[in-house]
C-alpha cells in the first residue's frame, strides 16, 4: 500500500470512523511497512503533545507579566488584588499548618482557595504552576528534617533510591489511604490539575482490586511477588508485592504484622518505594509502630522501582528479593512467619500479568501528574489501561480519567 | 452573569486563555496584539447567555479568536497567511530581545521545526496536538475541509519525521518505552 497516504496518518491519530478503520486495518495486515509508519506517527504525536504542553506552561508563566502591566479590562483589575491576597493567605496558612503539624500533606491544601485564585488573570504564581510550587515548598518544609536522613540513605547518583547493599531491608505500611484517587478523579473532572501533594501513588495503586491468590490452608494471608521492566526507564525494573488476607468471617485475621522486604544486593543495586511521599520507604512510622493488623479480605500492594546490578550473574536459589512477614494469629502468643521469594527481575511488560500492567499504568499516570516523568508517556499509559478496561468498572473509569487528564494538560 | 455562569466562565478562561494566546500569536506574529485579541474574545464570551456558554466552547472560542486575529492581520496589512500560497511574511515585525529569549526558551526540538513550517500547518498542528481538537472541529474553526486538515497534518508530520530521523543521535528528550 502507498505509505504516503494521509489516511494512514488519520488512522494513527484516531480520526477515522469505525468502518474506515476496519477497512484500513485489513489492508494494514499485509503491510508491515505501513504498520511501522503508524507506530512512528503515534510516537511522534506523543512527543509533539509533550512539547506543546511544555510550551504552554512556560507560556503561562511569561504572559502573566504583561497582564499585570496592561490590565486593560476592569474585570481583570477587580480580581487582581483579592486574588493576590487570597493566594498569600493560602500560602501562609499552608506553611503554618505544616510547621505545626509536621504531618504528611493532606486536604489542608485548600484546593478550593487555590483553584479560586487560579482564576487566571494570570499572576505569575497563580498560573497552573502554583499548586506544584506550593506542594514542593510544603514538602520541602516537611522533609527538611528528614532531608539529611534521606541524603544519607539514598544511593549517590539516584536520589530517592536506597542502596541495597547498605540497606537490604525495606518495609511498607499495610493500611493505605486510598481516598487520594477519588480526590484526584474529582479534580480532573472539574478541570483542575491535582497538586503534587494530592497525587499519592500508593493510594492510587491500592484503590483498585487485584486478583491475588487466596492464602493456602490455614495461612492468614498470602504474599505475591512479580517483576517486570519499568516502562518509564527501561534500565530499571518494577517489583510488585501483594499481600492478601484470608476470607474469614471474623474481621481479625493476623496481628502485629511486620513486613520485611529484602533485596539481594548481588542482583539489585538500589530500590525505591513508589508513593508514601517518597520518604525512605515509609520506614520510620510503620516499623516503629510495632506492626499492623491484617483484616480478612484486606489486601495491600506495594510497587518498588529497582535498579538492577549491571551485568549481574543469574540469580541463585535465593532469588533477587524476598518478602517476609512476621505476625501473630489473633489471640495467640506464638509468632509466625510467612515468606515469598522473587526468583528473577522479570521481562517485558507485555509478558507481565494484567494486574501488574495495570498497577504500573496507574503508577505511571500518577508520576506524570506529579511531573516526575515526561507527559509524552500518557498515550502509552492509556493504551495499557485500556487493555484492563473490561475487568471492572473502576478500571474502565480510570481510562476515562486518564483520557480527560490528557485532553486537559497533555 | 449568574453565579453558575461566572464559575463556568472562569473555568473556560483558565482552560483556554493560554492556548488561545498561543494560537493568536501564531497567526498574528505579535504577542501584544494577540493579547488584545484574546481579551476581546473573552469579552465576547462574557456577553453570551448561560445556555450558550456551555455549548461547543472550544470551537467557538477558537473560531472567534481566529476571525479577530485575521482581522488584525488584514487591517495592519500583516500578510501572515490570508492565502494558502502566501508565505509567512512577518518581516515588519521584529521580535523584541525579550521575546526572542522567550521564544528560544519555550521551544522544544520538534517545535523549532514546527516554527519553520507554513503557517497553515502550524495552526492545524497546534489545534490538534496542543488543544486536542479533532479534524472535524479544526475544519470548522479554520474554515477548511476535513480532508484538507488531514492533508496538512499529514504533510507536517512527514516533514517532522524526516527532520527527526536526521537528527536522531542528538535527540534524547525523554526515555521512551522500548517495546
Amino acid at each position: 500500500m502507498n505509505c504516503d497516504d494521509p489516511n494512514l496518518t488519520a488512522y494513527a491519530l484516531g480520526e477515522l470512523s469505525e468502518e474506515e478503520k476496519l477497512r484500513l486495518e485489513k489492508v494494514l495486515e499485509a503491510s508491515p511497512q505501513s504498520q511501522h509508519l503508524v507506530a512512528e506517527t503515534r510516537e511522534l504525536a506523543a512527543l509533539l503533545r509533550g512539547e506543546f504542553a511544555a510550551e504552554l506552561s512556560k507560556c503561562g508563566r511569561q504572559s502573566n507579566i504583561v497582564h499585570r502591566r496592561r490590565s486593560a479590562s476592569l474585570w481583570w483589575d477587580s480580581q487582581w488584588m483579592s486574588i493576590r491576597i487570597a493566594a498569600l493567605v493560602a500560602i501562609a496558612a499552608v506553611i503554618a499548618t505544616l510547621v505545626i503539624c509536621g504531618l504528611t500533606l493532606k486536604r489542608k491544601y485548600s484546593k478550593p482557595t487555590l483553584a479560586h485564585s487560579q482564576a487566571s488573570s494570570g499572576e505569575q504564581d497563580m498560573a497552573m504552576e502554583l499548586p506544584k510550587e506550593n506542594a514542593v515548598e510544603g514538602q520541602a518544609l516537611e522533609a527538611t528534617a528528614d532531608l539529611n536522613e534521606r541524603e544519607r540513605l539514598s544511593s549517590g547518583s539516584n536520589p530517592g533510591f536506597m542502596s541495597a547493599a547498605a540497606f537490604p531491608e525495606a518495609t511498607f505500611g499495610l493500611s493505605v489511604d486510598t481516598s487520594a484517587y477519588g480526590r484526584i478523579r474529582e479534580l480532573i473532572y472539574a478541570g483542575k490539575r491535582p497538586p503534587e501533594a494530592t497525587v499519592r501513588i500508593e493510594g492510587m495503586i491500592n484503590y483498585f482490586e487485584y486478583a491475588y491468590p487466596a492464602p493456602a490452608g490455614v495461612r492468614p494471608f498470602s504474599i505475591s511477588t512479580e517483576a517486570t521492566i519499568c516502562p518509564w526507564n527501561s534500565d530499571h525494573r518494577l517489583v510488585r508485592i501483594g499481600l492478601k488476607g484470608r476470607d474469614a468471617d471474623n474481621s481479625i485475621v493476623a496481628e502485629n504484622v511486620k513486613v520485611e522486604v529484602r533485596f539481594n544486593a548481588s542482583s539489585i543495586e538500589s530500590y525505591r518505594l513508589l508513593g508514601y511521599d517518597d520518604l525512605a520507604g515509609g520506614q520510620a512510622s510503620k516499623a516503629a509502630s510495632g506492626g499492623a493488623k491484617m483484616r480478612s479480605h484486606q489486601s495491600v500492594t506495594a510497587l518498588y522501582e529497582v535498579i538492577p546490578v549491571p551485568n549481574a550473574p543469574a540469580p541463585s536459589g535465593a532469588g533477587v528479593a524476598s518478602v517476609t512477614a512476621i505476625y501473630k494469629s489473633p489471640g495467640k502468643e506464638q509468632t509466625n512467619v510467612e515468606e515469598s521469594k522473587l526468583p528473577s527481575l522479570g521481562g517485558k511488560l507485555e509478558d507481565a500479568s494484567g494486574d501488574l500492567r495495570f498497577a504500573t499504568a496507574v503508577a505511571e499516570f500518577g508520576m506524570i501528574l506529579r511531573g516526575d516523568i515526561a507527559a509524552g508517556e500518557i498515550g502509552a499509559v492509556i493504551e495499557e489501561a485500556e487493555c484492563a478496561r473490561t475487568i471492572d468498572a473502576a478500571r474502565a473509569e480510570f481510562v476515562q480519567v486518564a483520557k480527560e487528564a490528557r485532553r486537559l494538560w497533555f | 452573569m449568574g453565579a453558575e455562569n461566572l464559575e463556568l466562565f472562569h473555568q473556560l478562561l483558565r482552560r483556554f486563555e493560554i492556548p488561545l494566546l498561543q494560537y493568536a500569536t501564531r497567526i498574528i506574529g505579535d504577542r501584544e496584539r494577540a493579547r488584545d485579541v484574546v481579551q476581546e474574545t473573552f469579552a465576547k464570551l462574557q456577553r453570551k447567555s448561560g445556555k450558550q456558554l456551555a455549548l461547543n466552547s472550544a470551537k467557538w472560542l477558537f473560531t472567534v479568536c481566529r476571525n479577530r486575529a485575521l482581522n488584525v492581520c488584514r487591517k495592519e496589512r500583516r500578510m501572515a497567511y490570508l492565502d494558502d500560497n502566501v508565505l509567512a511574511c512577518r518581516a515588519d515585525e521584529e521580535l523584541s530581545p525579550r521575546e526572542k529569549v522567550e521564544e528560544g526558551e519555550a521551544r522544544g526540538f520538534l517545535l523549532e521545526i514546527v516554527a519553520t513550517l507554513p503557517l497553515r500547518q502550524q495552526e492545524v498542528l497546534q489545534l490538534k496536538f496542543q488543544d486536542g481538537l479533532s479534524y472535524e472541529e479544526i475544519s470548522e474553526i479554520a474554515n477548511l475541509s476535513v480532508s484538507n486538515v488531514g492533508f496538512l497534518i499529514h504533510t507536517a508530520l512527514r516533514t517532522l519525521r524526516s527532520c527527526f530521523a536526521r537528527k536522531a543521535e542528538d535527540f534524547i528528550p525523554f526515555t521512551s518505552r522500548k517495546i
